[in-house]
């Protein structure tokens, strides 16, 4: 026993201890031009002085959020991503950085703070959570590692009033943080030529009536009115069936499900267990659609497998927006 | 009528009009039940659909499929599901409040809903391969045939049961299997599943389906009937050991077969609507407020009130924030309470469970 923990130890150490040889070859005092940056975020204000290099991400989308800034090298520390498919092109970069925790969470306080991050990304207060275990922001922020939440999910009330257009200035926001803004501004342009395209394709169309779910035969695990996954229907030329209940993530009672008459099916999709690789889309939408029995959705087993990293902010949003339109106004697509 | 009868028969007049106003009660919240919801079924409408599967062509029909399946498959096996539940929980409570003679005593009390609640939560986060393909329902049910199993190995002394050790045994084991299920819970990769799962812990009847409820018809209403002829032992059982060995009842065998009915009907019932909290506790109580602790009044009026209390909890979770639900446990509780509460000023409460 003694002398596993001895080893455990050591492993610990010589993890932290890895420094990433990545760290870019900066000159050395001159301060960089542009810094110091301040941005706001969740009411409070960060000040860099110079772009952080030493990074760690929560929940993936955070990652790849800076991996579609070209900021990969920055990242010395992730979480574990094993729910869904890859972005294409993210698996390598994902491999080459040290894996501090073996959940979608952040480590614990102890180890996060060993971290000796210069910056934490996130897309949820709940990883800052001292109840949970976690170093809470200011915590983090009194250690050198000032905290960023994407998406302005910064309660859960917060969260209700998410649009995509949060997603966008968080990418401003962390062009300006890393010092190249000129990158994020050519990523925003490229991305809302994107949704503009999908608005112009999708516009004069009727929009498809859309029940998002993740399962369940009563209360149906649905998705409300407000929230990313309303505003990705929204955004892709669909009607969400509960536009009216105001919530995002909740339970809705089988009757509702079953008047509700949508045309397609949208299941979030995702693994359980960690290391575990089979979502259960096809088990969800079979629960979904057999309450949905008399909805066109039944008839033409239309269903969209929406990976649940896309319903957390983070630039997977907006790629989903541009899935799911295709999805659900396949003619649109065709010139 | 006559002002000849004897207390006694005056008592059984009382008793007989108390059962027929809650048979009353239990079908017109039944009915209730069945006319409003989430969507809006025109009150003929729905009745007609029910009408029209009874006996199919005695009414024109005028409906969509969509209300058909509203009022069918969900809105009337639900009704029928939350007078099992209602029923079923609070008699459980009842017979565990007298086998234990605690009056704090309730359906949870043995372990039994925590081992139904791991294997529920196994299901949820493991996905039905983890228990062998085994349904939610089903995973359910095995988790509460191990606590039991568990609870009597454990509780149980050369053959004897003694109501403390079940008790310590119950309330230990529950400890464990809710450390265990917190464990499989900690491991989700995901929020959504774990709420989902708190959400299920916390007792829903949106499940409901024709096909759930045969099983805890056939327990229910064979426990029902067994414990309703063992009504002079239960009296005896629940004025203490002595009383009952001095009129010749055999307190052993009684015991592990009330612990073994008690635990198969818990392990049912949870299995398909989760732990709904607090109808074991004082359905039973507000019973004896009515009639007494005799069982053989005390249990019907427990399972009319249980089944009764449970379908208006129902419909209430089903209608305060609609179309989205409600955890029944939340409602049981926000209405049970101030209404037990009013109970316990009126009445006199020491002759609770034990038979004066």
């Amino acid at each position: 026993m003694k002398k596993l923990l001895v080893l455990a130890m050591a492993l610990t150490l010589a993890a932290c201890g890895q420094v990433p040889a990545t760290r870019e070859a900066e000159p050395a005092a001159a301060p960089q031009a542009g810094f110091p940056v301040t941005v706001s975020n969740c009411g409070r204000t960060l000040t860099f002085d110079k772009p952080p290099a030493k990074v760690v991400t929560g929940y993936h989308p955070a990652l790849e959020t800076l991996f579609a800034l070209g900021l990969g090298d920055r990242v010395a520390g992730r979480t574990n991503f094993s729910e869904s498919a890859f972005l294409p092109g993210h698996k390598e970069p994902y491999d080459r950085i040290p894996e501090i925790s073996p959940t979608i969470m952040l480590p614990q306080k102890e180890l996060m703070l060993a971290q000796g991050a210069d910056f934490v990304l996130d897309n949820s207060i709940a990883s800052f959570d001292a109840a949970g275990g976690y170093a809470t922001v200011e915590e983090l922020d009194a250690a050198g590692a000032p905290v960023y939440i994407m998406g302005g999910w910064c309660s859960p009330e917060a969260a209700l009033e998410f649009t995509l257009d949060d997603t966008l200035t968080d990418l401003r926001n962390l062009g300006a943080i890393f010092g190249v803004p000129d990158r994020a501004d050519q990523l925003i342009n490229e991305l809302r030529a994107d949704l503009d395209d999908v608005r112009e394709r999708v516009g004069g169309r009727p929009p498809v009536k859309v029940l998002a779910t993740d399962g369940g035969k009563g209360p149906v695990n649905a998705y409300g009115g407000a929230g990313v996954t309303h505003q990705l229907i929204t955004a892709a030329g669909g009607q969400n069936v509960l536009a009216d209940v105001k919530a995002d993530y909740t339970e809705v009672n089988p009757e509702a499900i079953a008047a509700a008459q949508p045309d397609a099916v949208v299941i979030s999709e995702y693994a359980t267990l960690r290391g575990e690789k089979k979502p259960t889309v096809a088990a969800k939408a079979a629960d979904t659609l057999s309450v949905a029995a008399n909805s066109p959705a039944a008839k033409d087993d239309r269903v969209f497998a929406l990976p649940v990293a896309a319903q957390h902010p983070g630039y997977r949003n907006l790629l989903a927006v541009v899935d799911l339109a295709r999805f659900l106004h396949p003619d649109a697509f065709q010139r | 009528m006559s002002a000849q009868k004897t207390p006694a028969a005056r008592g059984n007049g009382r008793f007989a009009l108390l059962v027929a106003v809650l048979a009353v009660s239990v079908v017109a919240s039944t009915w209730l039940a069945v006319s409003i919801g989430a969507v809006h079924v025109a009150l003929p409408q729905a009745w007609a659909i029910v009408a029209d599967r009874l006996v199919p062509g005695l009414v024109p029909r005028t409906w969509t499929p969509v209300h058909e399946q509203i009022v069918w498959q969900f809105r009337l096996p639900r009704a029928l599901l939350a007078l099992l539940v209602g029923a079923g929980l609070a008699v459980v409570g009842a017979v565990l409040q007298a086998l234990v003679r605690n009056p704090l005593a309730d359906p949870f009390l043995l372990g039994i809903s925590s081992g139904a609640s791991f294997g529920a939560v196994v299901v949820f986060i493991m996905g039905a391969s983890a228990l062998g393909g085994l349904s939610l329902s089903a995973a359910a049910f095995a988790g509460a045939l191990l606590a039991l199993a568990l609870v009597y190995v454990l509780a149980q002394r050369s053959g004897r049961l003694t109501p403390s050790r079940l008790v310590l045994a119950g309330v230990a084991l529950a400890y464990l299997f809710q450390a265990a299920y917190s464990f499989v819970l900690q491991q989700a990769q995901s929020g959504r599943a774990a709420q989902q799962v708190l959400f299920w812990l916390m007792g829903s009847l949106g499940g409901a389906r024709w096909e759930m409820l045969p099983l805890p018809s056939v327990v229910l209403a064979a426990g029902l009937t067994y414990l309703l002829l063992q009504h002079r032992p239960l009296n005896a059982l629940s004025a203490g050991e002595e009383t009952a060995v001095s009129l010749g009842v055999n307190v052993h065998r009684l015991r592990i077969t009330l612990f073994v009915l008690t635990s198969l009907l818990v392990g049912v019932l949870v299995a398909t609507s989760g732990a709904v909290a607090f109808v074991g506790l004082i359905v039973p109580h507000a019973a004896r407020l009515l009639v007494g602790a005799d069982h053989r009044r005390m249990l019907p009026v427990t399972a009319l009130l249980g089944a009764a209390f449970l379908q208006l909890v129902d419909v209430a979770a089903r209608m305060v924030v609609a179309p989205q639900e409600l955890a029944l446990s939340i409602v049981t509780a926000l209405f049970g309470v101030p209404f037990f509460l009013w109970l316990l000023r009126r009445r006199s409460v020491d002759r609770a469970v034990t038979v004066t």
